[in-house]
């Protein structure tokens, strides 16, 4: 296996001060490797924008990390400074969101956007940088960069905003991409043209790309490792083959299950509650989501990781550790 | 399965802009047959929307007609039009902005009997907390405001309301669409249910290819407000002829990762056409339109006969 670019490990994430803290991250360990996708698959609340937000130093001003450590290319995240920060974001690493209109500024170019981290991170004289936004723009699928670079971006659709954020996030070709839900609002058709895209720039660079969503139709596509997130912990990891083939997780399997297919006969949608730790041979062992999620006060006392097999790792909870907070 | 609740003759509704005049829908022509699930698919824009809204009267059609079990309510003024209402009631999006937050969920629930003067205050009462057990949410919710609600429980108090009125058609829009996906499937099965249970005619509009073959037994695909194909589900999704259709299918992830790196169809995004298509039958109730493109270019199967209708 390739290099570990990008290692979290053991990270707590914590907002509020006193008697309202809420940890919203809570122990979460995960890597992503050179010229790899990993993919942090939860639904919403689940802390996985806030673990992605944290690699970047993004979080929220009432947010920190409370512990943990957040390596990057050998280096520690958590302990850089705001001017250090800087020269990482949008050069080593860039960020895609999932909202394009609030990602640009609709006063200026598109053109002149993309290029705007080449100014900064590489001091790109001038007259190169209309060749390389040109040169951009035909990469990310643009048949006319010249007519495109002197739009605005409210003259553009949501797709072709989304690929202006890919075309800016590659600029600088940086070692790791997150994206965050980068087509969660866009059509399906859209969708595969602009997650195309971002794979292309992967292998092109041999880059790693780390990739938050809910959807397991867009992970079963993409991904190479897969972590799934519930209630601010990772509750199953492993490479992509075997969490599809060998899901143990009532919620994973939930997950899956309740994808409609397009080959089904009009079966049920499973949902997470028809799954338990029993059925794959895990006695006494239970995951009652209701009475784990956020706003309930009652915490099954999880288990630590469990290596299950060789690269698949399966959070447990135990009946017997029920512990009521507040 | 063979008589129709809703027809509809080339219907169109026009939006006049700055600009000009935007053809959200354009000469829709389209039978609903009683009890059946009618799936609409199309992404941002097709009009998907525009047409579910103009069935409801809420827009007025430009040209063409809507008939309601056999009454023309195409012109028919309000008035005279709101005993009908109570017949066909809509599921939206997000309920949160389309129920009151200031009303208890038993005066939102009662609200549609009290504006069709139906009912004693007992009875509306009684029909209320049968709706909300049949949706599957406790007694308590009755004195309960919206906002109390998680989305997924929102959604089942807009069904809730929507089948107050013992209804004979549903227009569901989009109505998952805003839920986390472990939620989604709860609210599709119940969906699915109440159904066959009520013996209900729907109208399902979603741009999620998957919900749609889950929830439908015919679908039609809308692109730049014209119909294009339409046909029963799997038939449509197993052979699908227009080159749009198979853009759209196969641009579906599928969650199989040792499927990955099948052969995909490339995304073809036809240019729109000036004058509504017309739909040809190729045989198995499959309907395409032809004056997009050539009807000679689909590859249709050997043993399918054309006939124009």
């Amino acid at each position: 296996m390739s290099s570990r670019l990008l290692e979290i490990n053991n990270l707590n994430i914590a907002f509020g001060s006193g008697k309202n803290v809420f940890n919203a991250v809570t122990d979460i360990s995960l890597s992503v490797s050179t010229g790899q996708t990993a993919a942090l698959i939860g639904e919403s609340g689940s802390g996985k924008s806030i673990t992605s937000l944290s690699v970047l130093k993004l979080l929220p001003a009432n947010g920190r990390a409370e512990s943990g450590s957040i390596r990057f290319d050998d280096k520690e995240i958590l302990q850089m400074t705001e001017k250090e920060m800087q020269k990482i974001r949008g050069n080593e690493i860039s960020m895609i969101f999932q909202d394009a209109i609030a990602s640009l500024n609709p006063a200026m170019k598109v053109g002149v956007q993309i290029t705007e981290g080449l100014k900064y991170h590489k001091q790109m004289p001038k007259s190169e940088l209309i060749t390389v936004a040109l040169t951009l723009l035909e990469q990310v699928g643009f048949h006319n960069p010249a007519h495109i670079y002197e739009q605005y971006p409210s003259q553009l659709s949501g797709g072709m905003k989304q690929r202006i954020l890919i075309a800016m996030a590659i600029s600088c070709k940086p070692k790791l991409i997150i994206a965050d839900e980068p087509t969660t609002a866009l059509d399906v058709t859209i969708q595969r043209q602009v997650l195309d895209l971002i794979a292309d720039y992967k292998i092109r660079e041999d880059a790693s790309v780390l990739m938050i969503t809910h959807d397991f139709g867009v992970v079963a596509e993409y991904a190479d490792w897969v972590y799934v997130m519930f209630g601010g912990r990772i509750v199953e990891s492993g490479d992509v083959f075997t969490i599809f083939n060998n899901p143990i997780h009532p919620y994973t399997k939930g997950l899956i299950g309740c994808i409609p297919s397009l080959e089904s006969d009009g079966e049920r949608l499973k949902s997470v509650y028809d799954y338990s730790f029993e059925e794959a041979g895990y006695k006494g062992r239970k995951f009652a989501p209701e009475t784990y999620s956020m706003e309930s006060k009652v915490y099954h006392a999880p288990s630590s990781l469990i290596e299950v097999e060789p690269g698949h790792y399966v959070r447990l909870f135990d009946e017997s550790e029920v512990t009521i907070v507040g | 399965m063979d008589k129709h609740l809703i027809s509809i003759q080339n219907l169109s509704k026009y939006f006049v802009t700055k600009t000009g005049t935007h053809k959200a829908i354009d000469g829709i022509t389209l039978d609903i047959f009683k009890g059946e699930t009618l799936g609409i698919v199309g992404e941002s824009g097709s009009g998907k929307t525009t047409l579910g809204r103009t069935i409801m009267r809420l827009y007025e059609p430009e040209h063409g007609n809507i008939t309601f079990d056999g009454l023309d309510i195409t012109h028919m003024p309000e008035k005279k039009l709101r005993p009908y209402r109570k017949e066909f009631q809509m599921i939206f999006q997000n309920p949160y902005e389309s129920l009151s937050p200031r009303l208890t969920i038993g005066e939102i629930l009662e609200e549609p009997l009290v504006i069709q003067k139906m009912l004693s205050k007992e009875e509306r009462t009684k029909k209320a907390y049968n709706l909300l057990e049949k949706v599957g949410l406790p007694k308590t919710s009755y004195l309960k405001k919206i906002h109390e609600f998680s989305g997924g429980q929102r959604q089942r108090i807009g069904i809730a309301r929507a089948l107050m009125l013992d209804p004979k058609f549903i227009i569901a829009d989009e109505p998952v669409s805003a839920l986390d996906v472990s939620v989604q499937a709860q609210v599709l099965n119940l969906l699915k249910d109440l159904q066959s249970e009520l013996d209900l005619t729907c109208l399902f509009i979603s741009h999620d290819l998957g919900v749609v073959h889950y929830m439908s037994d015919r679908v039609a695909v809308m692109y730049l407000g014209h119909l294009i194909e339409l046909a029963p589900k799997d038939e449509l999704y197993r052979n699908p002829i227009h080159p749009y259709t198979k853009s759209l299918l196969s641009s579906i992830p599928i969650a199989d990762p040792e499927r990955r790196n099948a052969y995909r169809e490339p995304i073809i995004l036809p240019e729109k056409p000036l004058y509504p298509p017309q739909l040809i039958h190729v045989g198995n109730e499959h309907y395409v339109s032809a004056n997009m493109i050539n009807i000679k270019e689909f590859e249709i199967e050997d043993n399918r006969n054309l006939i124009r209708n």
